[in-house]
């Protein structure tokens, strides 16, 4: 034992900086919280058909706006489905859209950030344009937008091209959201890398790169956007919870996923629209998914506000 | 880093209060706030002349700020107004949010009464010729525009040369006024004027119908037939109706759009029954109209499906004040029998069977409408009591089905539905999976807003859906307006694409059947005939919930919209 303790100190500062990170997060208790709200998130989405105790569209209608009780964790809704099943559920249409999202807006920020940001010139001026046009826009009523104009094109052009089956699912829908959701997405990013690169690139590295004749495109990807990153992961774990919000929000005015398929939006909007003038009876139909909704907007940002603090040590004083 | 750590204690306690904090708020915000959106006030869910969605469970209330003001002890009846009206003009009415207004506003050669019974308005009387196809119709002679000018029969003949002029767009030309000899030519551009319609002098009008139709009064009751000042119109402009010149029994007063309609009494009104009420005021604004009602903001106000078992308590003092009565409508389900499976007409019958309508109605719409059976809402003249008051049979259903040339292999289907979120899609949901447990069927839904949905349905040739729900109410008080409009092969309202020559034949013979009870007994065939082949499934037929604080008297919520307001007096 006396031994092992001894060699503690060594161990710690031989440990990885990845290992250093996650350390440096877990006993950040906010973060630890917010980490432990989004692992279960993750796990409720991966393993949704095996932890909810009933199909999410099962219905009872002898058995409706039941509150909790052992059999209903989270009581039934007007049509005596089993709300905690529909929770499980629902975390699955958060996490997918919050992956989706975040890899339409890193597919199109971080490269035209970087072309804007390590070019500048006219490319500058075009890309930096189209995401101030972005940012004036109020940002839901741009995803209406698109959703209410592109939507139904799509879904003809599925219906020509033989796809009918997939437009009837409403996953088409579905992709909609997340395309509108990624175009607003990066432009925020894409102003963050744009400014990461115009400062790194002025650094003595890059300079010596250049010089030494690697082409541009070299000199972006391993020169500079590693340098480049950490900001970019601290904005955008604090940004999944507002992506799911986002969700949230289109699912409860009928743009996102079509019921009976569990949203957290669409539960809230079934549930509000019905019960909001008898509160406070049936009062778990519309806390419980709020509250996970919040809780899932806090975890991630007190995640990403402890990332920050680690990764940015000097800020802590 | 001690500091530090404090610093994050305290942050995560402060973390765990806010997170409590918002989820109530997120709830209710997230819920609440959007939820002004939402709920746009679907202040009537039955569009008359045009459809609207009868799935619809109840109405909600309008949103926003600002108190009506105070009425003191003058005659003023407050009324929530829901959405602004789509127009004020006569001619382009064709849902029940704009002719509440119109009907109150102008008025025609015939009205309906209380009982919805067809009486003279400014015609005092009329002759029906041997033939059943002209009639004669005799002005009152004291009848003037709000503006004073005397109502004669050249303003008939200008208001219905205007409807049917193709260049005036009305929606309900067609379906009012086609009757008229000569209206269908002028609104196909065949001939410059109305030859069905002439002037004898300025007091005497005579119109002459194509065939011995026994509902053409009926439509003259709609306010497409309303009577509309030329110069007024003219002089107007594109917005005449800004201070529309009626001859009905209230005037425009004030129109201030979103906040509020406020028509005030025609001291010259012609009628017997003169208005009472000084204002009538419809709050276009104004948080939930239950809760005006209930801070004495409004005199009366309809129930939703959130406030029905509350109010239905018998120890609520509000359940004194509540009055349910039939409308004249009925909610459908209707099938595509253009697309499949839906052209086998053993589908649609195994879809009928399958879906226990009596718990949809009690689970989802809490019994606020009657269950329908039948296409004919009760209080229909024709109507006929179902023989089976809930034909629900999930084995009869499966055995139609196996029948079926899709037994075995019946295709994905999409359920479009107006709405956003699931808050209307409930009674949808549990008949899918309805249909899913008692035929295995495969159904998504489709939710769609209100203006694409009715666009696409309005054009039945076209129309892409599989299956949808939607409402119809009546415009005049005859079967006609049902089965003849929407099950006639030819109709623009045929939503369901239902051409059968059989039922085309009978609706023939029974338009021009002159007397009643022979009619109504042919339509009753016509019905069997359509609810046999189910290219609908009826579902709901609506009924009015309102409140009304006991001092108003006289107040009516009739099936229907007619000219009502002149019944209503306020006595404190």
């Amino acid at each position: 034992m006396a031994t092992l303790a001894a060699s503690l100190p060594t161990q710690t500062r031989a440990r990885s900086p990845q290992m250093w990170l996650l350390r440096r997060i877990l006993t950040n208790p906010p973060a630890a919280l917010g980490a432990l709200v989004i692992l279960l998130m993750l796990f409720a989405a991966i393993f949704a058909p095996l932890i909810a105790p009933y199909p999410y569209d099962q219905q009872n209608l002898d058995y409706i706006e039941k509150g909790p009780s052992a059999a209903h964790w989270f009581g039934t809704d007007g049509l005596g489905r089993d709300m905690f099943s529909r929770i499980v559920w629902g975390a699955r249409s958060a996490v997918f859209v919050i992956v989706m999202v975040t890899a339409v807006s890193l597919a199109l920020g971080v490269p035209l950030g970087a072309i804007a940001g390590y070019f500048g010139g006219w490319a500058d001026t075009i890309i930096m344009r189209a995401a101030d046009i972005l940012f004036a826009f109020p940002g839901m009523l741009f995803v209406f937008f698109i959703a209410a104009t592109i939507k139904p094109g799509i879904i003809n052009w599925a219906r020509e091209i033989g796809l009918s089956d997939l437009a009837r699912t409403g996953y088409l829908d579905y992709a909609v959201v997340i395309i509108a959701l990624g175009v607003i997405g990066w432009a925020g990013l894409a102003r963050m890398i744009r400014a990461q690169v115009m400062t790194i690139k002025e650094r003595e590295f890059v300079i010596g790169a250049r010089a030494t004749g690697v082409p541009a495109w070299r000199v972006i990807l391993r020169h500079i956007l590693p340098n480049a990153i950490t900001p970019i992961i601290v904005a955008m774990s604090m940004g999944l919870g507002d992506i799911a919000l986002s969700e949230g929000y289109l699912s409860f005015l009928g743009i996102g996923l079509q019921p009976p398929a569990p949203s957290w939006g669409n539960i809230i909007a079934e549930n509000a629209g019905r019960y909001w003038r008898r509160f406070p009876e049936m009062i778990w139909l519309v806390f419980i998914p709020g509250l996970v909704l919040a809780a899932i907007v806090f975890a991630f940002n007190f995640f990403g506000d402890g990332l920050n603090e680690a990764l940015n040590p000097e800020i802590v004083d | 880093m001690s500091k530090s750590e404090s610093a994050g204690g305290n942050r995560w306690l402060i973390g765990v209060i806010v997170i409590l904090l918002v989820a109530l708020c997120g709830a209710v915000c997230v819920g609440g706030g959007v939820l002004y959106f939402l709920t746009q006030p679907e202040a009537n869910p039955f569009a008359q002349g045009g459809p609207s969605t009868g799935a619809t469970p109840g109405r909600q209330a309008a949103p926003t700020a600002a108190r009506p003001p105070a009425t003191g002890d003058r005659a003023i009846l407050r009324l929530p107004g829901g959405t602004d009206p789509r127009t004020l003009d006569p001619a382009q009415v064709n849902d029940t949010n704009a002719g509440e207004y119109v009907a109150e506003i102008f008025s025609g050669l015939v009205a309906l009464d209380k009982d919805l019974k067809v009486v003279p308005d400014i015609a005092e009387k009329w002759e029906v010729s041997e033939d059943r196809k002209t009639y004669t119709f005799y002005l009152r002679k004291e009848v003037k525009f709000h503006d004073g000018r005397p109502v004669t029969a050249q303003d008939f003949k200008y208001s219905i040369e205007r409807v049917a002029n193709p260049a005036t767009l009305s929606p309900t030309a067609e379906n009012y006024l086609g009757d008229i000899v000569g209206v269908r030519e002028k609104l196909s551009r065949k001939a410059a004027e109305v030859s069905g319609v002439q002037v004898v002098d300025d007091y005497t009008l005579k119109i002459t119908i194509d065939a011995p139709k026994s509902y053409f009064l009926a439509k003259l009751t709609f306010p497409t037939a309303y009577v509309v000042d030329k110069n007024n119109v003219e002089r107007g402009g594109r917005t005449w109706t800004d201070k529309p010149n009626g001859t009905g029994a209230f005037k425009l007063k004030e129109y201030v759009r979103g906040q509020r309609i406020i028509l005030a009494k025609n001291e010259n009104y012609y009628g017997e029954v003169k208005p009472k009420l000084e204002e009538v005021q419809f709050i276009l604004s104004g948080g939930s109209a239950m809760t005006m009602y209930e801070n004495g903001d409004l005199e009366s106000v309809y129930v939703t499906i959130s406030d029905i078992e509350r109010i239905q308590d018998p120890n609520s003092p509000l359940n004194k004040e509540l009055y349910i009565g039939p409308s004249l409508s009925t909610g459908f389900i209707v099938f595509n029998t253009r697309k499949p499976p839906f052209d086998d007409a053993k589908v649609r019958q195994a879809f009928a069977y399958a879906i226990d309508r009596q718990r949809v109605i009690d689970v989802v719409y809490r019994k606020m409408p009657l269950v329908a059976i039948t296409i004919l809402p009760p209080g229909m003249p024709g109507y006929a009591e179902p023989a089976n008051p809930n034909p629900y049979d999930p084995a009869k259903a499966k055995q139609l089905l196996a029948e079926s040339k899709y037994a075995g292999k019946l295709p994905d289907i999409t359920w479009t539905t107006i709405g956003a979120g699931g808050s209307a899609a409930q009674n949808v949901q549990v008949m899918v999976s309805m249909l899913q447990q008692n035929l295995g069927a495969r159904i998504s839904i489709q939710q769609t807003d209100d203006a694409s949905f009715f666009n696409t349905i309005d054009d039945p040739t076209k129309n892409p859906y599989q299956m949808f729900d939607v409402g119809w109410a009546a415009d005049y008080v005859d079967p006609q307006n049902f089965l003849d409009i929407l099950f006639r092969s030819t109709s623009t309202q045929n939503w369901a694409s239902y051409a059968n020559p059989e039922v085309d034949k009978l609706l023939d013979q029974a338009a021009v059947e002159k007397d009643n009870a022979a009619r109504f007994k042919s339509y009753q065939q016509v019905e069997q005939m359509i609810l046999t082949d189910a290219p609908v499934i009826p579902l709901t037929h609506s009924r009015e919930y309102w409140l009304t604080k006991p001092y108003v008297k006289g107040m009516i919520y009739p099936a229907m919209i007619i000219p009502r307001l002149k019944y209503i007096s306020i006595e404190r």
